[in-house]
């Protein structure tokens, strides 16, 4: 089995779906010859050709217009917006016309589409190549938002998300994309949407977060494990629609839940894991639910490692939850 | 003309004089509170029937808000337009949609939607797919002259000029505003102006970039000079004769009263249509919000 990191993971499963399914087309800025700016559509339009892999304009509104309406029609198109610091220009397509055309139209009409984009900080990118804007999506409805962490589900979670039916936003978080390397299966598997996992177990704090920042949960989680404290570490991959019963589960076990996203705090998607353990787990807790996340700021050029919530943030949370 | 030609146009006249008595009625049942606001579409009659008489079934078009009477000239029955802006337990969008938001997959009418300008790169999309399934249709996109200054607007053309698609832009302007096809140089596009108080003389104009289109040379950006919101509909008036007049208009507010009496006593849809349709599958947080609602 082949050792890739996430934008080979990636980029294999796009070459996968667009051998298998002739419906799904790219499309994006510089997605085509150039191969994406972070490389992501390498080798695909000389695989595929111009009419698959689509070289555009300079103007996410259209990008994302433009594809909508190929899904109108029965294609599957996958758009690529650079940065998601970039996707403000179609946030109206995205959130006025993809998200809701099937609602509006009464079921007439949908939207399968993929919208690839990176995001997250933590590469000297400075605020307009470092934003985590997943909750303005997610308050969306009719759209689901994916956040895979790491190769092998950047793979299944993509597939499974060009077969959905509904509009996707996928998010890539650019930190991981050539960091980690780990087993990809070159055969077909989806890992499904709506699925969040645990990928360490432990009764004492419950740890919720997704993307770049599993791995600083993951981090924190050894080193207070020195001291004792056992936690249990969800990586969410599917932002929404949210597995609440994962959560659930485990914070029913730990009674303490500290969540980790990169975005800012305040209406960040922390807030709402949070609210949805304390509707169907309050009686479960030991301590108040604790949010470490980006600040409300702008994302900064320099100080980014205060910015983000990193295990030597993380750490110290977990020991005052654990120990409230 | 040949008198078969002649009755061909009459036809329109007629499709014309059948959209305006429908966008009267029904807007006064918005303007009454019995149902919500419908925006007018006067003037625009001649420009509607002279674009769909150029169109074969399989081309599409995008509405723009103003033009929900279309979808009758397009062959909805009136009943299925009623039920649609009463919104009732009957209207095939179940409710969703504002009054306005008339679409029909069947029909090739895309579903129109209120911000400005963003139904036009769909219809780039539409164009594109199709023509590399190797379909021969085309697609339209009406748009009022406001629109011209929406992001939308030039995104639409820029990727029609760069994708080469059989697309057309038609854009309603009226004295004073500013033109449309102005702007298609600039996007590699042709363009065309034209009366767009004669349905006849719309469908020409539209059918020549059709013809473009068609034969792969690509989109035109076509301004459909309207005149006042009277101007259009009393030229189908002459054109009809006061006999044909008065009997069409008879028949249409009967269909309409009909079906008006009908949707008044409809219900609204189960509360169960709100949450579908936002997703393929009614996903777990909405099936609990249903029986929230449900109490």
């Amino acid at each position: 089995m082949a050792q890739l990191n996430m934008v080979q993971a990636i980029n294999g499963a796009l070459t996968h779906e667009m051998g298998r399914d002739d419906r799904v087309v790219v499309l994006g800025e510089d997605v085509g010859k150039v191969g994406g700016v972070f490389r992501v559509t390498e080798g695909l339009y000389d695989k595929f050709g111009e009419d698959r892999v689509i070289d555009t304009p300079l103007a996410e509104g259209g990008i994302i217009g433009t594809a909508i309406g190929m899904a109108l029609y029965g294609l599957r198109p996958v758009p690529e917006i650079q940065f998601s610091d970039f996707i403000f220009p179609a946030f109206d397509q995205i959130v006025s016309e993809a998200a809701k055309m099937r609602w509006r139209s009464g079921g007439e009409y949908s939207c399968p589409m993929v919208i690839r984009t990176p995001v997250g900080g933590g590469i000297r990118g400075g605020l307009y190549h470092s934003q985590s804007p997943e909750s303005l999506f997610i308050h969306t409805s009719g759209l689901k938002v994916v956040c895979p962490s790491n190769p092998y589900d950047a793979k299944g979670l993509l597939l499974a998300a060009i077969r959905d039916d509904d509009p996707v936003l996928f998010m890539e978080p650019k930190r991981v994309y050539r960091a980690v390397k780990m087993d990809v299966p070159e055969e077909d598997y989806e890992v499904p949407i709506g699925e969040a996992k645990v990928v360490r177990e432990g009764d004492g704090v419950t740890i919720v977060s997704w993307g770049a920042m599993v791995y600083e949960a993951l981090t924190a989680a050894e080193q207070v494990g020195q001291d004792g404290v056992d936690c249990e570490v969800i990586d969410l991959r599917t932002l929404w629609p949210l597995d609440v019963d994962t959560i659930v589960r485990s914070v029913k076990k730990t009674g303490r839940l500290v969540v980790v996203h990169e975005a800012p705090k305040t209406c960040g998607f922390g807030a709402e894991v949070v609210q949805r353990v304390m509707e169907q787990a309050f009686l479960h807790l030991e301590a108040p639910p604790v949010r470490v996340t980006g600040w409300d700021t702008p994302f900064p050029y320099t100080l980014e490692n205060e910015y983000l919530p990193l295990a030597h943030r993380i750490a110290p949370a977990l020991m005052s939850t654990a120990t409230f | 003309m040949t008198s078969s030609e002649s009755e061909a146009a009459l036809a329109r006249f007629e499709t014309m004089l059948r959209v305006r008595v429908i966008d009267e009625r029904l807007a006064a049942l918005g303007e009454s509170g019995a149902i919500g606001f419908l925006p007018r579409g006067l003037g625009r009659e001649a420009a509607l029937v002279g674009v769909l008489a150029a169109l074969s079934d399989d081309d599409w078009v995008f509405p723009s808000i103003t033009d929900w009477p279309l979808a009758v000239a397009r062959g909805m029955r009136i009943d299925t337009l009623v039920n649609r802006v009463f919104g009732n337990s009957a209207d095939p969008l179940r409710g969703h949609d504002a009054p306005s938001g008339v679409c029909a997959k069947a029909l090739k009418i895309a579903s129109a939607s209120a911000p400005a300008a963003t139904h036009l790169p769909h219809a780039v999309g539409v164009a594109w797919a199709a023509r590399g399934r190797g379909e021969d249709l085309v697609t339209v996109a009406l748009l009022d002259a406001a629109e011209i200054d929406a992001a939308g607007f030039h995104a639409a053309l820029n990727f029609a000029g760069v994708m080469k698609t059989p697309t057309l832009f038609v854009c309603r302007v009226r004295e004073g505003e500013p033109s449309a096809a102005e702007h298609a140089i600039a996007y590699g596009l042709a363009e065309a102006q034209c009366d767009g108080t004669d349905p006849n003389t719309v469908a020409e104009a539209i059918g020549r970039g059709v013809e473009r289109a068609r034969a792969g040379e690509g989109a035109t950006v076509i301004d459909l000079l309207l005149g006042g919101d009277d101007d259009a509909i009393a030229l189908a008036v002459r054109k009809l004769g006061k006999e044909r007049e008065t009997k069409l208009r008879a028949q249409t507010e009967a269909d309409l009263a009909s079906a008006i009496a009908v949707a008044g006593r409809l219900g609204a849809p189960d509360l169960a249509s709100l949450f579908g349709d936002v997703y393929g599958e009614l996903e777990d947080h909405l099936a609990a919000q249903l029986r929230e609602a449900r109490g």
